[in-house]
């Protein structure tokens, strides 16, 4: 019997407790994880999102915070959303790209009606396109393609970006500064395209997952563990160009979804981080940063 | 330099030492934007090129301000005051006091930093003096005087040693060169003639380039000499510290430090694994009496943890294992203490949740909850408060159970590790399923078969082996029937074998044969059965690699099966050739022609031994032409006659190649395979050169990417003035031409042979869009409607289709955005078939 007080001075004790520690510590490793705070998950457990990445050059970047607004307060968790493919719709098989016809359209906030009518009317306006935001962007046609330009006056189209919103939060997609729907209207008041950029969402099972706040995002963006997703400097460019960055000054950040390009995806909610940032070759550019809002990814 | 020029020098000299340090100090400018005006300065007035992010950057600034403001004049030389003693007393009072106040909130003027800056390197000195000379552990004063000349010297020597921009561990190792005999004569002036001090200054580069990199005139006290009183010194007696090195990890370290890193790493872990285990049993007992240690091993970068762990050891006795400790200390000073790279592995993440967490607020992650709970329950137990009191104890006692250790430690790792392999080969495992479970049904038909038809012969062998058998043990009596019942027996089940052997074989082959067939009646090219296979094969793997093996596995075997059978010839495949190149060969491959035919072409191919010794260097130059007309034969020259060629010697040969009117309009590509054997393992680099004869149409991008009807309409031509999509107040060159078909007309690459897809995506501009290459060229073509359904890699055959045309991006109107690029740049496609006019 080996007495309390030479507990401890006796080698094939403590091999025994090591060996009984060793075989504890296994099991209790071996148990499942408690990731989903719901009890019985409906999902398949979270994988990091795809993000579509910028064709950067690697290399440390220095990133800095510039905000024009404090990000508000995080929820500790947010629920993951599954997406669904949209049912297919031949646009062009109502819509014809016509620019004739005298002005009607008055102002930005008027084409933005009007998209929003044609969407309802084709029974394409969700709950979620309602809760969103939208912007209006000033296009000029130019042979086979259209460029940004600076007002209405000047605009020949206008593009209308809809982002979807679920718990007032965006839903984004590939490039956080596309609307999951875009519609462009003529100042004839005619639709002249539409591009669904985002899939329908299910928000039937919904699962709980706990959410890292916008102090541990920014933490992880300056260990360089965010993604870049768009410049915009290299969304204007065909073919391939490299950029080189060396520092990105941030002055807007978010809470959104993100859903990826290719289906089945999940509604995951992430960090966006928008910002400039100058290139190597001189030039300023946007710059979208994005990173997994969730604790274990 | 005029008056103004100065004050801004000195205002930013100011800005950079105070960015170096932990808190900004300076109220009247904030950190941001004071990093800012660095930053501008540095690169627009002193032409640094280094960037801000790098740690390398301040440095780099502060030195050339160094350079830049006038030096102070030297000073006469002080003596040592008598009474220093005192006055250190009074300094270290001031250093405490400053300390308090930093904790505060109230910062210390830059000269408070740099004393303390100064008098912590003092401190180390003395302390590693004190460790290594018993004779000056006796008279601390002594060592102190001792340690306080030295640290004066230094700082005298270090910022005329060091240059801009190269304050490399190579380069502190010359610097040390030079402390070394100020050491040296210090303690022979103290007496000690032959002094066996080893003073490990490597613990204070991070120090010394901190010291290198403040103001000399600011921080730079003469030298007291001073006549110093020598005690009789007994023989000194000198502890060999153990010592740990930084962890350095990451793509970006070269070869033989991640080397060296992963030794080190294998050498510390029977310690740094013990004390895991230790603070895994009592977290709580460990963060109250060595919250250094917890420190240490979780890489909190704490003021609280830091200051309580110095605490914790100036109430210590002196013992022989606290010269470990002591080391210890004075490494915890780094922001990364030692143990971070030896514990990032599984216990940051594993224990407390994530990197950064402060010791103070102890923000615990739910895997460390749950741990927690796992061991308070286990503690409330009979036997786990057992244990629990008894690494109580252990932790009490622990200089003392350090033997121990090693068995806990391995104890542990083997914990991790078995978790580590356990996903690892539950992986592999996943996989095997998966091969099973395409190959499995005719593989076991085919064993079944086999053992059927075997069946019978195996019997009559065994039959005949066993009479055989038992009549050569005829002189056994009856006791010869065992024999022959043995080696019937064993007969039997040998023949069996073979024959199951047979039929599993040839019922894998049939898999095989199904495959291939599969794979070249759906028309799809191998690389991309493959693709498809080993996506099926990474789904599974991946999804076997969880917790329930088991079910996964299952999963997808079932699934596997369904799949494999389904999609036929769609699984797996032969892995491509992977070509590496060794950074030990540089192969270099030279082509010169005069472009004549008749002339010869000169090949020349140097191999280059960097850095080691190359032994037994094969050397194969293939060559093929691709021509218009019929391609001659090219040979391949090759040497392999057991070539050495020493680090740093160069190896080179040359052959030609007599053109004729076969090499007309050829393209000859030729690759030069190098393999040797560098240390004992086989490594292989390769160098590519070509050269064009003529016109060979069949390499380049030909003609338009649409072929129905292609037209430009109002589209734009190479080079047209357009508006700049990211700055529409300006004009850009179009970089490429406009081509459009009937709706929905489809887009083929405009290589007239195979090529490989380099990027395909969505761009906001560019809409759906695809790039393939071959050779030196590469073409583009966006506004596809639909994303192109292809991978990076994939093989795209010669003109074959690649997508239909859209006006995905900011297209209007159906159309391709056309783009060939040659070597990097873009170029005019006009020049490359393409009908002019209209382009």
């Amino acid at each position: 019997m080996v007495r309390f007080k030479n507990f401890f001075r006796h080698y094939w004790l403590i091999i025994v407790l090591a060996f009984v520690a060793t075989i504890v510590g296994i099991v209790v490793v071996l148990l499942p994880k408690p990731t989903p705070i719901s009890e019985k998950p409906k999902l398949p457990a979270l994988s990091s999102p795809q993000f579509t990445k910028a064709d950067i050059a690697s290399g440390n970047i220095f990133y800095q915070l510039d905000l024009k607004e404090t990000p508000s307060e995080t929820p500790n968790v947010l629920p993951v959303y599954q997406a669904r493919p949209k049912e297919p719709f031949d646009w062009t098989k109502i819509i014809n790209q016509n620019l004739e016809g005298p002005p009607t359209v008055k102002s930005a906030t008027e084409a933005a009606g009007l998209a929003k009518g044609f969407l309802s009317q084709q029974k394409r306006w969700t709950p979620e396109l309602e809760a969103g935001d939208f912007e209006v962007k000033f296009l000029k046609i130019g042979g086979f393609e259209v460029f940004p330009t600076e007002s209405f006056e000047k605009a020949d189209l206008l593009a209308i970006h809809f982002w979807p919103k679920i718990n007032n939060y965006l839903v984004v997609g590939s490039n956080p500064s596309l609307g999951g729907v875009e519609v462009w209207v003529a100042k004839n008041g005619k639709i002249q395209k539409v591009k669904e950029n985002l899939a329908n969402l299910d928000t039937s099972n919904p699962v709980d997952y706990s959410i890292i706040s916008f102090t541990q995002a920014w933490e992880k963006i300056t260990q360089q563990k965010g993604t870049i997703v768009a410049l915009s400097k290299q969304e204007g460019e065909y073919g391939v160009t490299r950029f080189q960055l060396s520092s990105v000054i941030i002055n807007k950040t978010y809470l959104a979804y993100f859903q990826e390009q290719n289906l089945p995806a999940k509604l995951q909610p992430i960090w966006v981080f928008q910002g400039k940032t100058i290139l190597t070759s001189g030039e300023e550019s946007e710059v979208s940063i994005c990173l997994p809002a969730i604790l274990e990814l | 330099m005029n008056q103004e020029q100065k004050t801004r020098y000195q205002r930013l000299q100011g800005f950079v030492y105070a960015l170096q340090q932990e808190v900004w100090t300076i109220k009247e400018i904030d950190k941001k934007t004071a990093f800012a005006e660095v930053v501008s300065f540095a690169q627009n007035i002193l032409g640094i090129k280094i960037a801000p992010s790098d740690p390398k950057f301040l440095i780099a600034v502060q030195l050339k301000l160094n350079e830049l403001l006038p030096q102070p004049e030297e000073q006469p030389v002080p003596n040592i005051p008598p009474n220093l003693q005192e006055m250190v007393e009074t300094y270290e009072k001031h250093l405490q006091e400053s300390r308090i106040q930093t904790q505060k909130f109230i910062f210390p003027t830059l000269d408070e930093q740099i004393k303390a800056l100064y008098q912590r390197h003092a401190k180390k000195i003395y302390q590693q003096l004190i460790a290594s000379e018993e004779q000056l552990a006796q008279n601390p004063t002594l060592a102190e005087e001792i340690s306080l000349n030295i640290t004066n010297q230094i700082v005298m020597t270090l910022p005329q040693v060091v240059k801009e921009g190269a304050f490399s561990e190579k380069e502190y190792q010359e610097i040390l060169v030079k402390v070394q005999p100020i050491i040296i004569q210090e303690l022979n002036r103290a007496g000690i003639e032959k002094p066996k001090a080893k003073i490990r200054t490597r613990e204070t580069f991070e120090d010394a380039k901190s010291l290198a990199a403040t103001p000399h005139a600011q921080i730079a006290p003469k030298p007291p000499v001073a006549p110093v009183e020598i005690p009789q010194a007994p023989q000194p007696k000198i502890s060999d510290l153990p010592y740990f090195f930084k962890q350095s990890t990451g793509i970006g370290v070269s070869f033989g430090v991640r080397t060296q890193t992963a030794i080190k790493k294998a050498a510390l872990a029977p310690i740094a694994k013990p004390l895991q285990w230790l603070i895994h049993l009592a977290p709580e007992e460990f963060r109250a009496s060595h919250p250094g240690l917890v420190y240490a091993a979780t890489g909190f970068t704490n003021v609280v943890a830091q200051q309580a762990f110095e605490q914790t050891w100036k109430i210590k006795p002196k013992s022989p294992e606290v010269g470990f400790w002591h080391n210890l200390t004075t490494t915890f000073q780094e922001e990364k203490p030692p143990f971070l790279g030896v514990f990032r592995n599984y216990y940051q993440w594993d224990w407390l949740g994530k990197v950064g967490t402060k010791v103070e607020t102890f923000t615990p992650s739910r895997f460390f909850t749950f741990r927690s709970s796992f061991w308070r329950i286990f503690k409330s137990s009979r036997i786990g408060g057992l244990i629990s009191r008894g690494a109580g104890k252990l932790i009490a006692y622990l200089p003392k159970i350090t033997r121990f250790l090693g068995l806990v430690g391995a104890a542990i790792a083997g914990w991790e590790t078995f978790k580590k392999a356990g996903k690892i080969f539950l992986g592999y495992l996943g996989g095997l399923f998966m091969i099973a479970a395409h190959y499995g049904p005719l593989a076991v038909a085919g064993l079944t078969g086999g053992l059927a038809i075997g069946f019978p012969f195996a019997i009559l062998a065994a039959k005949a082996v066993g009479v055989a058998v038992t009549g050569f043990f005829s002189f056994l009596g009856p006791f010869a029937i065992i024999p022959g019942v043995v080696s019937g027996v064993l007969t039997f089940f040998i023949v069996e074998g073979v024959f199951g052997l047979v039929g599993l074989v040839g019922g894998i082959g049939a898999q095989i044969l199904i495959d291939k067939l599969g794979a070249a009646l759906s028309g799809t090219s191998l690389p991309q059965i493959g693709t498809a296979g080993l996506t099926q094969a990474s789904v599974a793997t991946t999804a076997t690699a969880g917790w329930f093996a088991p079910a996964a596995v299952a999963t997808a075997t079932i699934g596997g099966l369904i799949i494999s059978q389904v999609v036929s010839g769609a699984f797996f495949i032969p892995s491509e050739e992977v070509m590496l190149t060794s950074p030990y060969i540089q192969v270099t491959k030279t082509v010169e022609f005069s472009g004549t035919i008749g002339d010869s072409i000169n090949y020349t191919i140097q191999v280059k031994a960097v850095d080691k010794d190359l032994t037994k260097v094969k050397v194969v130059d293939q060559a093929t032409a691709t021509c218009r007309g019929s391609s001659p034969d090219l040979e391949e020259h090759s040497w392999n006659g057991n070539i050495s060629i020493p680090a740093g010697g160069v190896w080179e040969q040359t052959y030609t190649v007599t053109t004729n009117d076969q090499f007309n309009d050829c393209l000859i590509n030729n690759i030069a395979r190098v393999t040797a054997i560098v240390e004992g393992k086989t490594e292989e680099s390769f160098a590519v050169g070509y050269v064009s004869i003529g016109n060979p149409p069949e390499v380049i991008p030909w003609g338009l990417p649409i072929h129905d009807n292609p037209d430009r309409g109002t589209g734009y031509t190479f080079g047209q003035m357009v508006p700049c999509f990211t700055d529409p107040t300006r004009l850009c060159p179009h970089e490429g031409i406009d081509v459009h078909g009937p709706p929905g007309t489809t887009v083929y690459s405009t290589f007239p042979q195979e090529s490989r897809v380099t990027q395909v995506g969505f761009g906001q501009r560019a809409g759906n869009y695809i790039m393939l290459s071959s050779g030196k060229y590469q073409i583009f073509m966006g506004h596809l409607a639909q994303k192109p359904n292809f991978k990076i890699n994939d093989p795209v055959g010669a003109n074959a289709p690649v997508g239909i045309q859209g006006d995905s991006g900011s297209a209007w109107g159906e159309h391709v955005h056309y783009q060939i690029w040659e070597n990097g740049g873009i170029v005019d496609p006009r020049s490359f078939g393409v009908p002019s006019p209209p382009w």
